[in-house]
């Protein structure tokens, strides 16, 4: 690939940062190129971020339904599963599981919920609740 | 006292390797310390599954190519990690910044600010490199990036303590003093490039190198035929990720590794490998058409498409095998 075909397609996911990517210059070197973006990778990436967001509008709903708490809403939307908050938070695996039924999670202290909280970066007024829609 | 310089790069550990030995006057470019590295690989494992989607890696495991450059090249290096201990791992490492040292560390690039938000995910394998600090603040040097970038000191902390697969429990690494000008290229060029072809052509499994490429091609025929079209088109658009989004310098690093090749002819004045370099851009270029038409076949849901880019990568396989055994036959 030459330099001049390096991608440079403004993908939104950059945020207007670029990407290094590599093409042989004129001289016949592989020489580094900064890149706007490349519409193949841009796709590729909204195909997973698609994926992500239909499970979180599931588990959204089963929230809202009384399905599962708003633990499980915020778990999903940091990117996570219980277990792996379980085992950042140096807690039980089934204790998380747990805390994701409604009947559970409202029976957490405040500083459980604040434990919580903490690790997924938000208030613990934040944590018990979820928006209506995604 | 030397001075350290923000270095813009394709990967974090090529860019984190390659800025911690420019520091030390050691001239070791980003694709270099690929090559040297032995940081070109292959690997497809179908039932290990990475947030639900099969594994594939285009590169050696994180660690290994900081390693393997400092071994070849006689380069001294310390490395520390804390268990679980935070507040001891923060404190060394403010410590170590403090005496003015760039410090490499490895962190969760999930709980990173400065990174834009739809690359972030929990991958505990990232590097970086901690330049600074003040009270709150480090400020920091993501080869990721164009520039420096401030992080907040218990965000990084921790993302250097997170949990999980490859958890970095707080490594942090750094070079000794080194003398500029001692290390022989020559020999440490020749072992990286033969482990990778050792490795890639005669892997035991045939999960790993050109096979494990072959393997993949076969699995992607099966996801269209055997499930449902959602997963196939999961599975399949999360190995163009793997192949492009994830910091490669584009299809999966081949393009790096044609620059680590250029480079290589260059150093020891060897034209066999501006030949292998030509041809390696060549797959790289192969590599690319493939993750287009692996998009499209997403796109569209085609189950012939899904076979056209099963037949791909069947190609590519065995044109990669064609290059490494033109670098095994003429420059080994």
């Amino acid at each position: 690939m030459k330099v001049s075909e390096v991608p440079q397609d403004d993908n939104i996911n950059y945020e207007g940062h670029k990407k290094l990517r590599y093409g042989r210059d004129e001289a016949g070197k592989m020489s580094q190129v900064g890149s706007t973006g490349c519409l193949i990778e841009e796709e590729a990436t909204s195909f997973a971020w698609q994926d992500i967001r239909t499970s979180l509008g599931n588990t959204l709903k089963k929230v809202h339904a009384g399905e599962l708490s708003p633990l499980a809403y915020h778990i999903e939307k940091k990117l996570m599963t219980y277990d792996l908050l379980a085992s950042n938070m140096g807690v039980w695996k089934w204790k998380v599981k747990r805390h994701m039924r409604p009947k559970h999670f409202a029976k957490l202290s405040q500083d459980q919920l604040e434990n919580y909280a903490s690790y997924l970066e938000m208030t613990s007024s934040e944590l018990k609740t979820v928006p209506e829609k995604l | 006292m030397n001075q350290f310089e923000h270095q813009f790069s394709a990967h974090c550990e090529t860019g984190v390797t390659s800025a911690l030995l420019k520091e030390k006057q050691i001239d070791v470019t980003e694709p270099m310390s690929l090559g040297i590295g032995s940081g070109l690989f292959f690997i497809f494992l179908p039932m290990v599954k990475v947030m639900g989607n099969p594994m594939v890696s285009y590169r050696s495991i994180p660690g290994s190519i900081f390693k393997k450059v400092n071994k070849r090249l006689n380069i001294k290096y310390s490395s520390e990690t804390f268990r679980s201990n935070q507040a001891k791992g923060q404190q060394r490492l403010d410590e170590l910044v403090q005496q003015q040292k760039p410090i490499g560390v490895q962190a969760n690039i999930y709980w990173l600010k400065y990174i834009p938000e739809n690359f972030r995910f929990h991958f505990n394998a990232h590097n970086l490199i901690v330049v600074g600090s003040d009270e709150h603040t480090y400020k920091v040097s993501d080869p990721l990036l164009e520039e420096y970038a401030d992080c907040d000191k218990r965000i990084l902390t921790k993302a250097r303590f997170s949990k999980g697969p490859l958890a970095p429990k707080g490594f942090l690494y750094y070079i000794d003093e080194v003398k500029p000008g001692k290390q022989d290229f020559a020999p440490a060029i020749y072992k990286g490039i033969n482990e990778t072809v050792k490795r890639m052509l005669y892997a035991p499994v045939p999960q790993v190198g050109v096979k494990g490429i072959k393997l993949l091609g076969k699995h992607v025929s099966r996801w269209a035929d055997k499930l449902p079209m959602e997963t196939a088109v999961n599975y399949l658009s999360s190995v163009v990720r793997m192949q492009e989004e994830i910091g490669t310098g584009g299809a999966g690093f081949r393009y790096i590794y044609a620059s680590f090749l250029d480079q290589a002819a260059e150093k020891t004045g060897n034209e066999t490998l501006n030949e292998a370099s030509v041809q390696m851009e060549k797959v790289a270029d192969e590599w690319r058409a493939f993750a287009a038409r692996a998009v499209k076949a997403c796109r569209q849901q085609s189950v012939s498409q899904f076979k056209e880019v099963s037949q791909n990568l069947v190609a590519i396989s065995e044109m990669e095998k064609q290059v490494l055994l033109f670098l095994k036959k003429r420059y080994l």
